[in-house]
């Protein structure tokens, strides 16, 4: 699942304490898009530290 | 040969799990399967059990007592327990439950507001969605002797927090109480193995140095905002359990008054003077009312780790100061009244779970 952080939210989450694994929370820190397992992603959904990032549909690809 | 076995403090574990029906265990057929929240204590300390114990010395047993001549009842006592945490997102919105015993729960969003009339004044009918809230707990040092304590709610709860304590997280303590004091198969039991999978502690805090909203009322200003050394807000109930059933077991407990004060160390500055406009001393003399915010994080409570308190305040006592070598601060003792349609005190935290899931 794709998901973006909350930049003013995320910096609560605890490394140390969450599923993510290091370098994709670095990421997420920078604003970044990541692909992250279900679980991983739902853990920090639940959270309200991350989003979800909508996948565009195939015809919404083509069309740029 | 005596035995070498040690129980290590740090083994020794407490959880909590909400409900369902008032004062009954929720797993009461052998061991207990429930999974229990371990709340992310130090130190876990034994509950205690204050049952009546007659001991008398009868006419006839010369000058000391017998020991035909003693009594203890176990129906009709109390047990309590104190805690004291790290507060977390389930641990804070669960214990307010407990203390407070009103929820406004909506998408994660946990509100416990303290306004004098949507606190329960007595609870021990049906629950429904985990409220009124009371939990079974959990005291386990080893298998086959735990302590399943049921119908616990919290006596008192302070929510606290200090630049120079913890780092700056906002800690909580407390004391449970429970009106089932006679271990009965059904409800509270000693000798308890509990082998459900505990849900491990929450490692989410809540930062005192990422409030973002730091404001209070002043003589003639409105939510002037200050720089913090430390809060606190307690609360206490004063629940007592009311009357028998077949085991002699508390039938519900009354809530007769939610007491709460707090105390708040600002700095003097050009917002929290002496001065015309900005006195601090004026409100005390003048018996003011004032609104206190305090929002851990950005005010919309979307997140784990984020905390709003609002409250009405009065100062009990002349403003004091606190003399440090960052200059004068003042120390505020006050405590929370209810102000036409704004509550006494109300906390809201985040946390993606209804209170029966607690």
């Amino acid at each position: 699942m794709k998901i973006k952080g909350k930049l003013n939210k995320l910096h609560r989450a605890n490394p140390n304490g969450v599923l993510c694994d290091k370098s994709s929370l670095n990421k997420l820190r920078s604003g970044e898009t990541v692909n992250v397992t279900e679980k991983v992603a739902q853990e920090l959904l639940n959270m309200g530290f991350v989003e979800k990032v909508k996948e565009k549909s195939k015809k919404e690809a083509k069309n740029g | 040969m005596a035995d070498t076995r040690v129980l290590p403090v740090s083994n020794v574990k407490y959880g909590l799990k909400a409900e369902t029906s008032f004062g009954a265990g929720l797993d009461t057929d052998g061991n207990d399967g429930t999974a229990y929240f371990t709340q992310p204590v130090v130190q876990a300390q034994k509950p205690t059990f204050n049952i009546n114990r007659e001991s008398r010395l009868l006419s006839g047993r010369g000058s000391v007592k017998n020991a035909a001549d003693t009594i203890t009842n176990l129906r009709g006592g109390t047990v309590t327990m104190p805690f004291e945490m790290l507060a977390t997102p389930r641990t804070l919105a669960q214990h307010l439950l407990l203390v407070g015993q009103e929820t406004g729960h909506s998408s994660g969003v946990h509100e416990t507001e303290f306004d004098g009339s949507s606190n329960a004044d007595s609870i021990g009918g049906s629950i429904t969605s985990g409220m009124p809230h009371s939990c079974n707990l959990a005291y386990y040092p080893a298998a086959g002797e735990g302590i399943k304590l049921c119908g616990v709610v919290a006596s008192d709860l302070t929510i606290a927090g200090d630049v120079g304590a913890n780092n700056g997280l906002v800690s909580m303590s407390g004391n449970y109480f429970s009106g089932f004091s006679n271990p009965v198969s059904s409800s509270t039991v000693l000798e308890q193995t509990f082998d459900g999978t505990w849900a491990a502690a929450e490692t989410t805090y809540f930062n005192m140095m990422d409030a973002d909203t730091r404001t209070l009322d002043i003589d003639d200003a409105s939510d002037q905002t200050f720089i913090m050394k430390s809060f606190s807000f307690n609360i206490a109930n004063g629940v007592n359990r009311v009357g028998f059933d077949t085991n002699g077991n508390a039938e519900l407990y009354v809530f007769p008054e939610y007491a709460i004060t707090g105390s708040l160390m600002i700095k003097y500055d050009d917002e929290f003077d002496y001065g015309a406009a900005n006195n601090i001393i004026q409100d005390f003399l003048n018996g003011s009312t004032m609104g206190l915010s305090i929002k851990i994080g950005d005010g919309t409570i979307s997140a784990e780790g984020e905390l709003n308190i609002v409250a009405n305040i009065q100062y009990t006592g002349d403003p004091a100061q606190d003399l440090s070598e960052n200059g004068v601060f003042h120390s505020l003792e006050f405590e929370c009244v209810q102000n036409g349609s704004s509550e006494a005190l109300k906390i809201s935290t985040f946390k993606n779970e209804a209170p029966n899931a607690f």
